[in-house]
């Protein structure tokens, strides 16, 4: 075989390989730019996060953290180091002693006093590759006046309506799926059809009524505010009640046999052998809540103290509309925790997602 | 307290309380069995259930929680809202609210032409603008997300290496939160952003390299060469042309057809179009075996050599100075909406394509297998085997992609805010601000344009079933 | 005396399809009863009415003289074999079998006990922290009988429990099932559709037909006296041979030919009747004696015994089961006799076997 056919051949064994064809090139040609059009928005995100602020404020488009060198200069204090490029190709070190003009006062960072002039277009900044670190620690450790954005608390109740509303909405999405799925009772097609009914009825139509609703059960402004109207899913059920109807009705009769009541069937035996579809459920409704903005928006935005991560992120990039450099390492330390779990659990969820759900 | 408060209070004390006293009176438990215990109290009501009634019982306990929650939360808001639309004023309090009947549905109306929201009061403007923009982003970015999204799943279902990688990619945007894509894109496209920057130096770039002697002929003998190659590869594949190498034709075909721009010689313009009209008609030829194929290939070949003796390539590489564009803000360009369907695109398109693609291998190999044997032609395979069979799948994602687009908010209200003007504003940012973000909130008039929304999905849901369904009787 | 199980007059529907019409039943303590009949008898629904799995539209259960219609089937005190075992996949065997006795709130100590020796008894304890996943078709069968052993049941009860092993696991287990009744001396009801498992096992058997009782008795009783064709037909093979003919006064005349006098307790006027003759009881001259004969279509020769199909010349057919190898052809001709104390006659509605003067 030659190494042509060996680098170009794109599957099977020896016998069946077929060369790389023009298929397969158009094929990864897509893949490839798609895959870039995903990424390099999020990786040129990431890699401006970690830059200086007036690299970010001068819309610095090299990808690497440049930033401008400082030096401690006797008798003036720190100053931030040029490099002058005389005519005749000599570099020296400099720092600025006078405003910038036309021909701008410089002077060598180991002479200080020694005044000269240079043309301006022969000035360029000394940079060295820095990660703006303080982009991150500022508004996390509060420091430099960012005290605005409460990262502990957002991420606490984050956290807190994402696992209280997933494990509630697990729980009676299971209890409501065995019902419809493992008993003949009179009513079963109606509760069915409800439910498919409350599949049609998107969330933003009921919006304000919704919001009479939770402000009437004493629950607007609390996170479980956000946490209760949300935790009844029509996909859930249905996704829950697809998979136990394969559960074989044998299984439940023996567990009655054995005298377990229909309650400890339900937990004995329906959760564990559903578990595949549970972990399912349980990836979307994080996906779900830990996302959710509008809700949230309308039912916590009066107390900083219950806002999640969606919501504190929107108010800091809306009061310093400038500060490009906080809000991108923000904006990259909310999205931090879910691209783990998802790296974490990718192969997982993309394949639970495409067999065990929405069919 | 509220009276839900005290509801919930006495639901807690009979759950916790009554159900301890009731397990422990009919139930030993030894020390060990302290964890299954409360396994039993969480179950307490079904276990009452249970008890009292029967089997019978169980399953009205079973969906009593849900179905308590839907209750109160989906279909009690719903009814509500109707309620809520045909009152006034302020206040937060239910049945505090003075009764005005279709009051807010006649402002809502109040139009000289109802498809001209200029002509409407001022509540009226704001919806129907909303409700306009609202559909024509669901026209657009309904389709554009189906395709994009079957595309891809029909990539990655190749034999490709690495499937898992792919498709973890392209599912990854739909984790990310809309505050975090709407940063990013922000970012991205901002004036000085790193869109318009990367667009800068390529063009700088080319026009430099346009400017160089000797350009022209080097960018024709090396189209030649190209066009050349594509259309003997077209032809040579043994039995018939392959699609492939034919599209890799079209798409060169194109580029010459746009640069040549044979119909400014009649004063149109459009000649890019024309292009790939002509090379999307090549293709269909090729791939779907026709007879006049080969003849097609061949003269399209002839006519793409004319048209490339007329392309001036240092004329159409100097593009001149490139004046960045604010992508997200400069208004009557259409470029804040066209961004706004990528980006939804960008960040749900992976979850459509998980679907599709689940679709897609549920369909048997052997029936391709089968058709292979018949000498069928990919694209007829695809036409008669792949598309009816994924049929059902397409159905759910276009419905569930419909409602998504129907209700697009977040993305909206952090991207561009609804400007420039109104130019993105949709319609749940209006219910939204008429009732939740104004001094004066109007409970009312959000109610009633929520209603009117409701109406506008179920009619496009329902006409959505309605076409599928005679279709999928054929 | 009270009887462990008894059914009176028990009916079940489905919505407007009737499955049971009306069953009265008595079993014994310690008895092993098979419940025999074709796919759709009713059979394995009657077994879920006595587990308690469904309730019967009518009629009584009495357990050990105790009505048990709408007592739950976790407070009748059985257990069940089911047709696919339903072990409880994502738990160990030790897990499985303990379960039950965990559900009743037993002692840590006596389940541990209960689930060894079990597991002794049926030789599966190297496989107590394996997962059924992990076993084979016996060894699950096996476990599953275990989980009915633990709780020490009133009756056991079996459904199809043998219908998903290979043939000759089959065998071995069908002994191994009576070798455990014998060791246990529980009640236990069988369900079955393969007359052999019947035959073998039961100490009696019930045959159904479309939710009726044809006729119980022990094994051999129902092989030499059948109550109906049905019975006649259902137990035994190969199957018993039936020839039409017609009964005047004590002669019968068969459609083939052959006249004979028969000793029925009541004679006839001219009706309809059928012959029935076992195989085995069919005697064969290979020169053409006999009282009729017929031309060989088929035959087996399986070296014990030689099974022959023949055919009457009016067509109806005749299976012989001879006991020693002989030499046939196809189309060869052979006689065949009849005798007379061989003969079940059954005539009249339902088919039932006349009675004879023995």
């Amino acid at each position: 075989m030659s190494i042509a056919t060996f680098l170009t051949r794109t599957r099977g064994n020896r016998d069946t390989a077929q060369p790389f064809g023009v298929q397969d090139f158009l094929a990864y040609g897509y893949l490839v730019l798609g895959v870039l059009i995903i990424l390099v928005p999020v990786l040129w995100t990431f890699f401006s996060s970690i830059k200086s602020e007036v690299a970010v404020d001068s819309f610095d488009t090299r990808v690497l953290p440049m930033a401008q060198v400082e030096a401690e200069i006797d008798g003036v204090g720190p100053k931030p180091v040029w490099i002058h490029t005389a005519p005749d190709g000599t570099r020296t070190e400099v720092f600025k002693a006078g405003p910038t003009r036309m021909m701008t006062e410089v002077a060598r960072l180991a002479a200080p006093e020694d005044v000269y002039e240079v043309p301006r277009d022969e000035l360029a900044p000394k940079e060295e590759v820095r990660v703006a670190v303080e982009n991150y620690l500022d508004p996390l450790l509060k420091r430099n006046g960012q005290e605005n954005f409460h990262f502990a608390t957002y991420l606490y109740n984050s956290v807190f309506v994402t696992v209280a509303a997933t494990l509630i909405t697990l729980l009676i999405n299971a209890m409501a799926a065995f019902a419809l799925s493992k008993y003949r009772f009179p009513g079963r097609l109606t509760f069915t059809l409800l439910i498919v009914a409350t599949l049609l009825i998107p969330a933003s139509i009921i919006l304000v009524s919704l919001f009479f609703v939770v402000w009437s059960f004493g629950i607007f402004g609390s996170l479980w505010g956000v946490i209760i109207p949300a935790a009844a899913t029509p996909t859930g059920v249905f996704l829950l009640r697809q998979y136990m109807l394969t559960i074989p009705d044998e299984l439940l009769e023996a567990a009655r046999m054995d005298a377990a009541s229909e309650w400890r069937i339900f937990w004995r035996i329906i959760i564990p052998l559903s578990l595949p579809a549970l972990s399912v459920l349980a990836i979307l409704s994080v996906i779900w809540r830990w996302n959710d903005f509008l809700w949230p928006l309308i039912v916590l935005i009066s107390d900083p103290n219950k806002h999640t991560l969606q919501l504190g992120l929107t108010q800091f990039a809306g009061e310093f509309n400038s500060d490009f450099h906080y809000i991108l390492a923000m904006t990259v330390v909310t999205l931090i925790p879910i691209t783990l779990v998802f790296v974490w659990l990718q192969r997982f969820i993309t394949t639970g997602i495409a067999t065990t759900g929405l069919k | 307290m509220t009276p839900a408060g005290l509801l919930m209070a006495a639901l807690g004390l009979f759950w916790g309380l009554g159900g301890t006293i009731w397990l422990l009176s009919h139930r030993r438990y030894t020390l060990r069995q302290v964890p299954q215990f409360f396994m039993d109290l969480l179950g307490f009501p079904v276990e009452l259930a249970q008890s009292m009634f029967g089997r019978v019982g169980v399953p009205y306990a079973l969906l009593l929680p849900n179905m308590l929650i839907f209750g109160f939360f989906t279909f009690l808001p719903m009814i509500l809202n109707l309620y809520v639309s045909m009152t006034g004023g302020g206040s937060i309090a239910l049945f505090d609210r003075p009764f005005v009947g279709f009051e807010k549905y006649a402002d809502l109306f109040d139009c000289e032409t109802i498809f001209s929201p200029r002509t409407c009061s001022n509540p009226g403007y704001n919806f129907w603008t909303g409700m306009f923009n609202t559909l024509w982003f669901v026209l657009i970015q309904v389709p554009a997300l189906c395709v994009v999204a079957l595309l891809t799943a029909l990539v990655v279902n190749q034999n490709i290496r690495g499937r898992g990688f792919w498709r973890a990619m392209f599912f990854y945007p739909v984790m990310l939160s809309p505050v975090v894509i709407a940063n990013i894109w922000n970012w991205v496209l901002h004036r000085k952003g790193a869109l318009n920057a990367a667009i800068g130096e390529t063009r700088e770039g080319l026009s430099l390299l346009a400017g160089v002697a000797g350009f022209d002929m080097v960018m024709t003998v090396l189209m030649a060469v190209l066009l050349l190659l594509a259309s003997e590869r077209t032809l040579r594949a043994q039995d018939d042309p392959s699609t492939a190498w034919a599209a890799v034709f079209g798409l060169l075909f194109a580029l010459v057809c746009g640069w040549a721009a044979p119909l400014s010689l009649m004063g149109l313009s459009g000649s890019f179009w024309l292009g790939v009209a002509l090379a999307g008609a090549l293709v269909w030829l090729v791939s779907s075996g026709h007879r006049l194929a080969r003849a097609a290939v061949i003269g399209a070949g002839i006519v793409s050599v004319l048209l490339l003796l007329m392309v001036q390539f240092d004329a159409v590489f100097d593009f001149g100075r490139y004046r960045p564009i604010n992508w997200l803000v400069t208004p009557n360009t259409g470029w804040p909406f066209f961004w706004l369907v990528f980006v939804f695109c960008w960040s749900h398109m992976g979850f459509y394509m998980l679907i599709l693609l689940a679709g897609l291998q549920a369909i048997p190999r052997d029936l391709y297998e089968a058709a292979k044997m018949d000498a069928t032609k990919p694209f007829r395979a695809f036409w008669r085997i792949t598309l009816p069979l994924i049929m059902p799948t397409l159905t759910v994602v276009i419905v569930l992609s419909l409602i998504r687009s129907f209700q697009i908010f977040d993305e909206v209200y952090l991207l561009t805010g609804g400007g420039p003007g109104r130019e993105t504003f949709m319609v749940v940012q209006n219910i939204y601000e008429v009732a939740f973000a104004k001094d004066i909130p109007d409970y009312g008039q959000a109610a009633a344009g929520s209603v009117l929304m409701a109406i506008v999905i179920a009619v496009f849901t329902f006409f959505q079933l309605w076409i599928t369904r005679r279709q999928s009787e054929l | 005396m009270t009887h462990t199980l008894e059914l009176n007059d028990i009916r079940k529907s489905f919505g407007q399809v009737d499955v049971i019409h009306g069953i009265d039943l008595a079993i014994e303590d310690g008895e092993f009863v098979v419940f025999v009949g074709p796919s759709g008898c009713g059979k394995s629904t009657l077994l879920r009415l006595i587990a308690g799995l469904d309730d019967p539209s009518s009629g009584d259960i009495l357990l050990r003289g105790r009505r048990v219609n709408g007592v739950p089937a976790s407070e009748r005190g059985l257990s069940m074999v089911f047709q696919s075992y339903a072990l409880y996949p994502h738990m160990s065997v030790r897990q499985n079998l303990s379960f039950g006795l965990e559900n009743i709130r037993m002692p840590r100590e006596e389940i541990r006990s209960r689930v060894e020796d079990a597991a002794k008894l049926l030789q599966i304890e190297h496989l107590l922290d394996r997962r059924p996943g992990q076993l084979s078709g016996g060894q699950r069968q096996r476990v599953a009988i275990g989980r009915a052993i633990v709780r020490e049941p009133v009756i056991f009860l079996f459904d199809e429990p043998l219908s998903n092993l290979d043939a000759e696991l089959r065998l071995q287990m069908r002994v191994e099932i009576s070798n455990l009744h014998a060791q246990l001396g529980n009640t236990m009801i069988y369900v079955t559709h393969d007359q052999i498992e019947a035959m073998t096992m039961a100490d009696r058997i019930v045959v159904l037909r479309g939710g009726r009782i044809e006729q119980v008795g022990r094994p051999l009783d129902l092989y030499n006296h059948p109550a109906n064709k049905f019975v006649a037909g259902f137990i035994g093979a190969p199957q018993m041979n039936f020839l039409s003919g017609t009964l005047d006064g004590r002669v019968l005349t068969l459609d083939s030919g052959m006249v004979r006098d028969v000793p029925v307790a009541e004679p006839g006027q001219g009706e309809t009747v059928t012959l029935g003759i076992r195989p085995e009881a069919v005697g064969v001259s290979l020169d053409g004696h006999g009282d009729e004969q017929i031309t060989v279509e088929n035959y087996e020769q399986l070296g014990a015994v030689t099974y022959i199909y023949g055919v009457f010349p009016n067509g109806e057919s005749l299976t012989v089961q001879h006991a020693h190898q002989i030499p046939l052809t196809r189309g060869q001709t052979i006689g065949v006799s009849f005798p007379t104390e061989a003969f079940h006659i059954f005539g009249g509605a339902g088919e039932r076997a006349l009675e004879m003067q023995r």
